[in-house]
C-alpha cells in the first residue's frame, strides 16, 4: 500500500517537475504520434495488425489508425492525397506510380515473403492451361494476381486479349462472381483465395510458384512492401522508426507464436483457424536485421523489384521502367 | 449602338470561342510543363494527345469508343422503342396511367448504377447486362417525357381527328405520335446524354473494354492521361451525337414555324 | 337548286327530340325540339352561353344528351360519327401534314387507297381554290386559306351533315366575304345539310335558308324563321326591305335575350 502511494507520489513529482521544466518532455511522454495506416485483410498487413492489437504500437508511442482498402490502387490514391501516412501494399500499384514519376512516397521495408497464398482457381472442367481458352477469368487489375495471370499466360503462349476474357473485379466481388457462375476462373489472393478454394468443384491451377521471377529470384508477382508518404517521413522520422520496430516485433511473434497470432488475426480475415495457421506458417516473416541485406546491401529485393518493373513494361501494364532504387529509403531501419 | 451589334455577329462569336479554347489549352500545357502540378495529378494536353495517338495505333482507342457507343445505342434504342408507344398509351388513358403509376414512381428515382448488382446476377458478365443498365437508366425518364409530350397535344386536333373518322388507335398513331414529335425529340436528346452516363457507370464494374473501362483501368494504373482522355472522348462523342440529333430534328420538324 | 346527292330522305336529316343538356348543375339546353330537313342551311344565332356550340356537339357526338335524344339521318347519335363533319373556328389543321395530307385524312382513316385518296383530295383542294398549295404546310398559309383547307377536309369525307362553329369569326372582313361566297357555291353544288353558328346577323342572312335564334339561361329555341331572300344575295338584296325586315325581327329577339342575360348577371 505504502509503496504504491510512494511510487505514485514519485511519478506526480516527476511530471510536475517536467511540466515546470518545459513542455517537450511532457509531450514526449504523453502524446503518441498518429499514423494513418492503409491496410486490408491481406497477409502483408498481418504485421501491422498484430502490432496494433497487441499494444506494440502504443508501446512505441504510435497511435495507429487503421483504414481498410480493398484495392491497392485505392490505397495508393489515398497516400497520394495525403490521407494515409504509411501503407503496406502489393508493389504493382507503387511501380505504376513510380513509372509516372510520382515522388510522394518512399519504400522503407519489406515485411514478408510469401509463395502460396495467391493463385488461379478454376472450376472442375479446366484441367490445364490450354483449357482456359475462351473462358472468363476474373481478377483485380493492377494487382499481383493480375501480373501472375499475365505472366503465366504469356509463358504458355496464350494471348490475354484474344484467347481469354479477363474481367476486372475487385477482390470483394470475385467471390460473388465466382459463386454466381459469372466467371469460370478467379485469380485471387488470401483471404479471397482461401474462400474460393474452399468452394466445391474448385481447384488450384497454379500459384505464385509458377511465376517466372519466382523460379529465379524467389520473387512473387506482387511482393509486399511498406512505404511511407515522403513528407510524413521527413517530418516524423522518429515515429517511422518506432513504427518499424513495432512491425518487426510483431513479425517475431508471428514466427514464434503462430497460434496466438492466428487467434488475433481471425478477427481481420474471418478465415478458419486451420486456414489462418496455414497462411501464417507458409509465409516467411522477415526480421529487422534481414532488411539491410534485402533493401540495400546487396539489396536482392530491390533487384527483384527492378526485374518486376521490367516485366510490367513487357506486359504493357506500365509505359516506362522506373529506377526503383531511387525510391528506397533505408534511413528508418 | 449599331456598332456594338455588328461587333458581336455570329462569325465573331465563333472566333471568340475558338480563341478561348486555344488559350485554355495553352495555359493548361504551361502549368504542367512548369511542373506546378505533378503529372500524376494533372497530365498535360500534349501528354494526353500522345496517349491518344498511341492507343489509336494499337487500335485500342477505336475498340473502346465503339464498344461504349454500341452499348449506348442498343440500350437507348431499346428504351425509345419501349417508351414511345407505352408513353403515348399512358398519356391518353387515365386507367392505364393509374395502373402503371406506382411502378413508375418506384423506378424513377433509382440511379442506373443501383441496378448493377441485380443485373449482374440476372445476366452475368455479358453485353446484355450492359445494355440493361443503359435501358434501366433511360427508360423511365423517357417514358415521363413522352407522357408529358402527349398531354401537350391540342385536344382540338384530337377532336378533329375523331370527327373525321379516326378510331382510338388511329388517333394515337396519326395525331398524338406526330404531334408529340418535337417534344419527344428534344427529350430524347437529353436521354441520349443520360444513356452515356449510364454506360460509363456500367463499364466501371466488370468490363474489359469501353470508355468507362478505359477510365477505370487508367485509374488502377495511375495513368491519369488515359483517364482524362477517356473523359474528353465521352464529352466529344456526346457533343457529336447532339449535333446529329439537331440535324434530324431540323429535317423531321420542317413543318414547325 | 341544290343537287340531291343522297336518296331523298322522307324524314328530317337532323332531329332534336326533347333534347336537354346539363353539365353538373348548369343547365345548358332545355327541351329543344327541332327538325332540320335535308339540304337546309340552318344558321344558329344567339348570345354566348345559349348552347349553340352544345347543339353542334350533340349532333357530332362529342357530347351526349342528358335528356331526350338527337337523331341524324334516321339513326340516334351515340358516338362521334364522320357523317357529321365539323369545321372549327381555330381550323384544327394537323400542322405536320401538308394540305393534301390534311384533306386526305378522313379517307385515309377509312382505308381508301393512296391513288384514290389523292384524286379525291385534289378535287376538293381545287374546289376551294387552293390549287398549287397541295404540298404546303399549314404554317405557310393565311387564316383564310387554312379555313378553306379545313372545309375541303370535311368535304372530302363526304359527310351527310356539315357543322360550322363560327368558322369565319377569326378572319378579316374581306376574307370573310370571299369565303362566304365560296361556301354558298359549295353548298349549292353539293346539297349538304348544314348547321352554321354565327354571332353576325348579316352573315346569317347571307348564308341561311333558315335561322334559329337561341336564348340563354337555359338554352332554348326562341325564334325560328325561314329565310326567303332570293339568290344570289347581292348588294341590292342586302339593301332590300325584306332583308331589313328580317334583320329587325331577329335583332329585337336577340336584344331581348341579351337584356335578360345581363339582368341575370346583375
Amino acid at each position: 500500500m505504502n509503496q504504491n502511494r510512494r511510487r505514485v507520489m514519485k511519478q506526480v513529482i516527476t511530471l510536475a517537475a517536467a511540466g515546470a521544466a518545459g513542455l517537450p518532455l511532457v509531450a514526449g511522454a504523453a502524446a503518441p504520434t498518429v499514423i494513418n495506416y492503409g491496410g486490408s485483410a491481406w497477409l502483408g498487413h498481418y504485421s501491422a495488425y498484430i502490432a496494433m492489437k497487441t499494444g506494440l504500437m502504443t508501446k512505441h508511442g504510435i497511435d495507429l489508425r487503421w483504414q481498410a482498402f480493398s484495392t491497392s490502387s485505392a490505397r495508393m490514391a489515398a497516400v497520394m492525397a495525403g490521407n494515409v501516412d504509411i501503407a503496406g501494399t502489393g508493389v504493382v500499384s507503387a511501380l505504376a506510380l513510380m513509372a509516372s514519376g510520382a515522388r510522394q512516397f518512399q519504400l522503407i521495408a519489406t515485411p514478408n515473403n510469401f509463395g502460396r497464398a495467391e493463385g488461379l482457381l478454376v472450376r472442375e472442367g479446366i484441367k490445364e492451361l490450354a483449357d482456359l481458352k475462351g473462358k472468363k477469368i476474373g481478377v483485380t487489375y493492377a494487382s499481383s494476381a493480375h501480373v501472375l495471370l499475365l505472366d503465366v499466360l504469356s509463358q504458355a503462349g496464350i494471348n490475354p486479349d484474344k484467347d481469354v476474357a479477363i474481367i476486372n473485379l475487385p477482390a470483394t466481388e470475385l467471390l460473388t462472381a465466382y459463386k454466381a457462375n459469372q466467371i469460370d476462373a478467379a485469380a485471387a489472393w488470401t483471404p479471397t483465395f482461401d474462400r474460393i478454394r474452399a468452394l466445391p468443384g474448385t481447384r488450384l491451377l497454379f500459384d505464385d510458384s509458377a511465376f517466372s521471377l519466382y523460379k529465379s529470384y524467389k520473387m512473387s508477382p506482387g511482393p509486399d512492401v511498406l512505404l511511407t508518404r515522403s513528407s510524413f517521413g521527413k517530418d516524423n522520422p522518429a515515429a517511422v522508426k518506432a513504427f518499424m520496430q513495432a512491425i518487426f516485433e510483431a513479425n517475431a511473434m508471428l514466427t514464434q507464436k503462430p497460434e496466438e497470432s492466428a487467434r488475433i488475426l481471425l478477427e481481420l480475415t474471418s478465415l478458419s483457424m486451420e486456414e489462418q495457421l496455414g497462411v501464417i506458417k507458409q509465409t516467411e516473416w522477415f526480421t529487422l536485421a534481414d532488411q539491410k541485406a534485402l533493401m540495400s546491401d546487396p539489396g536482392n529485393f530491390i533487384v527483384g523489384l527492378q526485374k518486376l518493373a521490367e516485366m510490367l513494361v513487357k506486359l504493357k501494364q506500365v509505359d516506362s521502367m522506373p529506377q526503383v532504387r531511387q525510391w528506397v529509403n533505408t534511413t528508418y531501419l | 449602338m449599331l456598332m456594338k451589334k455588328e461587333w458581336f455577329s455570329g462569325g465573331a462569336l465563333i472566333t471568340l470561342s475558338a480563341v478561348s479554347l486555344v488559350a485554355f489549352l495553352l495555359v493548361w500545357e504551361g502549368i504542367c510543363r512548369a511542373g506546378i502540378v505533378d503529372a500524376v495529378f494533372l497530365p498535360a494536353p500534349s501528354q494526353i494527345l500522345a496517349r491518344a495517338m498511341r492507343m489509336w495505333e494499337q487500335d485500342t482507342l477505336i475498340i473502346n469508343i465503339l464498344a461504349s457507343a454500341r452499348r449506348v445505342m442498343v440500350g437507348f434504342l431499346a428504351a425509345v422503342v419501349v417508351s414511345i408507344p407505352l408513353g403515348i398509351m399512358l398519356g391518353t388513358s387515365k386507367i392505364a396511367r393509374a395502373v402503371f403509376d406506382p411502378i413508375l414512381s418506384f423506378l424513377r428515382p433509382l440511379p442506373s448504377m443501383s441496378w448493377i448488382p441485380l443485373t449482374l446476377l440476372w445476366f452475368g458478365i455479358t453485353e446484355t447486362q450492359k445494355y440493361s443498365i443503359v435501358f434501366m437508366g433511360a427508360v423511365t425518364p423517357a417514358l415521363l417525357y413522352v407522357i408529358e409530350a402527349t398531354q401537350g397535344i391540342d385536344p382540338l386536333l384530337i377532336r378533329a381527328a375523331r370527327n373525321l373518322g379516326a378510331n382510338r388507335w388511329q388517333v394515337m398513331r396519326e395525331v398524338i405520335l406526330p404531334g408529340c414529335m418535337p417534344q419527344i425529340l428534344s427529350g430524347m436528346k437529353v436521354i441520349l446524354g443520360l444513356s452515356w452516363t449510364c454506360v460509363i457507370s456500367a463499364e466501371l464494374v466488370a468490363a474489359k473494354e469501353g470508355l468507362g473501362f478505359m477510365i477505370m483501368n487508367g485509374k488502377e494504373f495511375f495513368q491519369t492521361d488515359t483517364v482524362v482522355l477517356g473523359m474528353v472522348l465521352i464529352s466529344f462523342t456526346v457533343l457529336i451525337t447532339d449535333i446529329v440529333f439537331r440535324l434530324i430534328q431540323r429535317s423531321v420538324l420542317s413543318w414547325q414555324k | 337548286m341544290a343537287e340531291m346527292k343522297n336518296p331523298t330522305r322522307t324524314g328530317p336529316m337532323i332531329e332534336f327530340r326533347g333534347t336537354g343538356k346539363s353539365f353538373g348543375d348548369l343547365k345548358v339546353l332545355h327541351q329543344v325540339d327541332l327538325q332540320v330537313a335535308q339540304g337546309e342551311f340552318l344558321v344558329l344565332l344567339g348570345a354566348s352561353g345559349c348552347g349553340k356550340s352544345t347543339m353542334l356537339n350533340l349532333v357530332s357526338g362529342f357530347e351526349r344528351a342528358s335528356t331526350g335524344s338527337v337523331w341524324v339521318n334516321g339513326r340516334e347519335v351515340k358516338d362521334v360519327d364522320p357523317a357529321c363533319g365539323m369545321v372549327f373556328q381555330q381550323y384544327a389543321l394537323f400542322p405536320w401534314k401538308t394540305v393534301r395530307e390534311n384533306v386526305e385524312f378522313g379517307l385515309k382513316m377509312r382505308g381508301v387507297s393512296r391513288a384514290e385518296r389523292a384524286r379525291v383530295a385534289q378535287h376538293y383542294i381545287e374546289m376551294v381554290g387552293l390549287k398549287g398549295f397541295e404540298d404546303s404546310f399549314p404554317n405557310k398559309l393565311s387564316g383564310g386559306m387554312k379555313q378553306r383547307v379545313s372545309i375541303a377536309r370535311v368535304l372530302a369525307n363526304d359527310p351527310d351533315v356539315m357543322l360550322f362553329d363560327e368558322p369565319f369569326a377569326a378572319l378579316d372582313a374581306m376574307t370573310r366575304q370571299v369565303l362566304q361566297e365560296q361556301l354558298l357555291q359549295i353548298y349549292e353544288k353539293s346539297g349538304k345539310t348544314i348547321i352554321f353558328i354565327t354571332h353576325s346577323i348579316d352573315e346569317a342572312l347571307m348564308l341561311s335558308t333558315r335561322m334559329v335564334v337561341m336564348g340563354a339561361k337555359p338554352g332554348r329555341v326562341v325564334q325560328d324563321i325561314d329565310n326567303d331572300l332570293p339568290h344570289p344575295r347581292t348588294a341590292e338584296v342586302q339593301l332590300s326591305s325584306r332583308y331589313i325586315e328580317l334583320k329587325r325581327s331577329i335583332w329585337e329577339t336577340v336584344q331581348v335575350e341579351v337584356m335578360k342575360g345581363l339582368e341575370g348577371v346583375k
